[in-house]
């Protein structure tokens, strides 16, 4: 076995999880694997790295984001998946492992949809066993994702309906108890577009009932909103 | 018992039956004795004895008509009798009575009857003064030949009086009434002769005989019907000679008198005037110039003659003047005294004034020195004395008239006086009645108002909880997701990085990991803190419900943050506001947002201190600012200011202000609970 290295990024705001994060990988490596660890607490110090590793031609191998950090002072990276995005988009050859303390199907969808990760992590059902394995089947460029991310995922899919982002996130919002009128503060829609939206979802699930309830209901025995 | 019964019911109907009969022979006697009082074949004493044996049993009768029915014909036979005092008695009775019935036909011939009974008495102006209310009487029933009777009646007193003027103007007055009378010919004939002689002999007492003549005429031609009485024609005649004479149309005169002499009939059918023919036709001769004095005295003295064998004092006090005139022109001057004297003294008997003027006249031109002077001036005050009189009476009919209108308009006026009391009575009662009725309803307003006020500060009381409430709502649900943040992010996060370091390092059995482990421990004891102080910070509500106490802090702060303020807020925590009116409350909550916009558009204040306390029973309330105050006295009160003075004033509370040029300001409000 060759002996390798490995340059890593972790991204999270809790230093204690980075510590752990470490702990791991450390304690579960390969004997010929080294582990050379960068750590950043928010999108500004991880954009840096990022981009400085970019520009010296000497991107991470690995990183691990997680979604809910302290946005860029610029704003333009707000979370995570920002960061996944932009090192996809500057170097498409990098693994990139999510672990969000999220688990709503809305949200796991759209980490999916829009990034599409090699490994996918829930942070609470995560152990150091699973993180572990998680991290060499991805550098075995394989795909891993945590069971509760597969689960959610299996269930939407006999279905096949597709329901893009924004209708995703309006079931995912109507099930959180937002009402119609409010909708409109979380995307650049007009409320008559997002009527138009609903009306769309309703036909999709089969709903025939004017109430969001049946709608909801519908939608979380498909498994698109938990 | 039955025998009882039947004992008393017919005792019973037996008096019953005696008091009818007796009632019954009372009025039957009563009508008797009327019968026989009207019955004209028997004595004037029997008649008066009926008639009042009539009237002392209708008086037993007690009822007024029978009793004025029964004196009616007392008054009929003293009437035909022609004695005054009687007369006047007996009417005077039955005008009380008919004024008691209200009967007005009785009491106008009541009055009629006083009035003639005076006429009798000769009082004229009594009489004239009855016979107009017995005018007024007829007027007001439409009894134009009473009427007429009463006017004529009138008219011929004031003639006699030398009214002349009344008197004309009541005879033209009956005429009036005369033409429109629908009558018997005769009687209204009658009725025209009558009233156009006594308007012949007024123009004839003024002296304007050609209107006289033309009267006399008029009333002559009412003589032609066959019915007429023949006097009247002779009388007129005689009248229109005499005038003619006045008129010195001699031949005129001479003509009429000598053409009634035709009549041969005269001297025996009717000697007076026989007397006046003959008397005057001499008289009428001698003042043509006809020279034959003892003719015309001859003539004369068969006329006296005549008229002394009938007892005719005006014939022989007239004739005898006429001799006296004759006698002076033929310078028989003894003879001519003598008559002058016996016309005089003659006139003097019956009064005939303007004979015994011609008399003093005549014999003042027989006489000659004294005895001539004393005669004209006998003349002189006779005549002026009679043009005294003559006014005097004119005035006091003038008098009748107007005292009669006089009573009548006081009459009025005090009816008028009257009405105008009780129209101003019953206007000020419904003026009185308003006001009561508008002060009750403004009252009720006010009420209604207050009641209204109550349910408005209720309202805004309500509205501000509810915006409260919401405001709150919205803080918690803020607080709940940050505390839910907070477990997610902070707390899950570290757990989740102690877990994971724990799980890795279980796996190792090196002093190093223990070590660590230890720390990880300490981690999860940290996290423990944490957890508890969310616990902690979940169990505090950290906003207390809705109430007046978080109402004010919310508008003290929020107005004090948007106007950029320092402020202390003081509120006492024992205070129970819930006993508090809303009234009051809502008023003290615009009291303390107008101060604090004062304080940020005048006071250019930094700080401001508010406090609401409680002391015994009043609330007090302060708010102090360091701004520039104003000066009290030189400002005129803002509208915040009088605003809130009426606040105050409406929750019965104290407002006093404090404030110098820059020391700031100082409101203080007392509100008693």
């Amino acid at each position: 076995m060759l002996p390798r290295t490995i340059r890593i990024l972790m991204t999270d705001d809790h230093p204690m999880i980075l510590e752990g994060y470490q702990i791991t990988l450390k304690a579960t490596k390969k004997e010929n694997q080294t582990l050379l660890i960068d750590t950043a607490n928010n999108c500004d110090e991880s954009i840096a790295e990022i981009k400085k590793s970019i520009e010296t031609n000497n991107p991470f191998d690995v990183y691990f984001f997680d979604i809910s950090i302290p946005e860029s002072s610029d704003g333009k990276y707000k979370s995570g998946l920002d960061l996944a995005k932009y090192v996809y988009e500057h170097s498409p050859s990098s693994k990139i492992i999510i672990l969000t303390m999220f688990d709503e199907s809305f949200r796991i969808h759209k980490i999916i949809n829009e990034i599409n990760p090699e490994g996918f992590l829930i942070k609470s059902d995560l152990t150091s066993s699973e993180l572990s394995s998680a991290f060499q089947r991805i550098l075995n460029n394989e795909i891993f994702y945590s069971g509760t991310v597969n689960s959610i995922l299996s269930k939407t899919l006999p279905s096949r309906l597709d329901v893009d982002g924004i209708n995703h996130e309006i079931l995912y919002l109507l099930s959180k108890g937002t009402k119609t009128k409010d909708l409109v503060k979380h995307f650049d829609l007009s409320l008559s577009s997002v009527e138009k939206r609903k009306k769309t979802l309703k036909r999709m699930f089969l709903v025939e009932d004017l109430n969001d309830e049946a709608l909801i209901n519908a939608a979380r025995e498909k498994g698109f909103i938990n | 018992m039955k025998f009882y019964n039947k004992l008393t019911s017919f005792i019973l109907i037996f008096f019953c039956c005696f008091l009818q009969a007796q009632d019954d022979s009372l009025y039957s006697n009563i009508y008797k004795f009327r019968a026989l009082a009207k019955d004209q074949s028997l004595t004037f004493n029997k008649r008066f004895e009926y008639a009042k044996k009539a009237i002392s049993l209708s008086k037993q009768t007690k009822q007024d008509t029978t009793v004025l029915a029964s004196n009616r014909i007392l008054s009929y036979i003293y009437l035909l009798e022609g004695v005054g005092d009687s007369i006047y008695k007996i009417n005077k009775e039955n005008l009380r009575l008919s004024k008691k019935l209200d009967d007005t036909l009785k009491m106008a011939f009541a009055t009629n009857n006083i009035a003639y009974s005076f006429e009798l008495t000769n009082k004229p102006d009594s009489a004239y003064y009855y016979y107009y209310q017995a005018e007024k009487y007829y007027s007001q029933l439409n009894r134009k030949l009473n009427q007429i009777e009463v006017l004529y009646a009138m008219a011929s007193i004031q003639e006699t009086e030398r009214d002349f003027i009344g008197s004309e103007i009541n005879a033209i007055e009956a005429i009036k009434i005369l033409n429109d009378l629908e009558e018997d010919e005769a009687v209204v004939n009658e009725w025209q002769w009558n009233i156009n002689n006594l308007l012949a002999i007024i123009s004839s007492r003024i002296e304007l005989y050609d209107e006289a003549i033309t009267y006399h005429n008029k009333a002559l031609s009412y003589t032609r019907n066959k019915d007429a009485n023949p006097y009247n024609a002779l009388f007129s005649k005689i009248n229109i000679a005499i005038l003619q004479r006045r008129k010195k149309d001699f031949d005129k005169s001479i003509e009429i008198f000598e053409s009634l002499l035709e009549d041969q009939k005269l001297k025996s059918v009717d000697p007076l005037s026989y007397v006046t023919v003959i008397s005057n036709l001499a008289y009428v001769k001698f003042l043509k110039g006809d020279k034959n004095y003892n003719q015309i005295i001859e003539r004369l003295k068969e006329a006296l003659k005549i008229a002394n064998d009938e007892d005719d004092e005006i014939e022989i006090s007239g004739v005898s003047k006429f001799l006296s005139e004759v006698y002076l022109k033929a310078n028989i001057k003894d003879s001519a005294l003598y008559y002058s004297n016996q016309s005089l003294k003659v006139a003097k008997q019956i009064n005939a004034n303007q004979t015994i003027l011609d008399a003093l006249l005549l014999k003042s031109k027989i006489e000659t020195g004294k005895k001539s002077n004393s005669s004209l001036f006998q003349y002189i005050k006779l005549s002026d004395s009679l043009v005294l009189a003559e006014r005097s009476i004119s005035n006091k009919f003038a008098r009748i008239y107007h005292e009669t209108d006089v009573i009548k308009r006081e009459k009025e006026a005090v009816s008028r006086q009257n009405m105008w009391l009780l129209i101003t009575t019953i206007g000020l009662l419904i003026l009185v009645l308003f006001i009561y009725i508008i002060k009750t309803q403004r009252e009720k307003n006010k009420e209604l108002q207050l009641a209204r006020q109550q349910q408005q500060a209720n309202e805004e009381i309500y509205n501000l909880m509810l915006l409260q409430q919401d405001k709150m709502d919205e803080a918690r649900a803020l607080e709940k997701k940050r505390i839910s943040q907070e477990i997610h992010d902070g707390i899950l996060g570290r757990l989740f990085g102690a877990r994971l370091s724990l799980d890795s390092l279980n796996m190792l059995k090196t002093d190093d990991a223990i070590q660590n482990r230890e720390s990880y421990i300490n981690e999860l004891k940290d996290i423990e803190q944490d957890i508890r102080k969310v616990s902690h910070e979940l169990n505090t509500d950290f906003i207390a419900n809705a109430s007046f106490e978080s109402l004010i802090t919310t508008l003290v702060e929020t107005q004090c943050l948007a106007y950029q303020l320092t402020y202390n807020l003081a509120l006492d925590h024992k205070l129970n506001w819930d006993i508090l009116p809303n009234k009051t409350k809502i008023h003290l909550y615009r009291i303390i947002q107008e101060s604090l916009q004062n304080i940020y558009k005048h006071a250019n204040a930094s700080l401001v201190s508010i406090s609401i306390k409680q002391k015994k029973n009043l609330i007090s309330l302060t708010i102090n600012d360091d701004g520039v105050g104003f000066d009290l006295a030189r400002n005129k009160e803002g509208i915040g200011l009088k605003n809130m003075k009426s606040r105050v004033q409406q929750i019965n509370g104290v407002f006093t202000v404090n404030t110098e040029k820059n020391k700031g300001t100082n409101i203080k409000i007392d509100v008693p609970i």
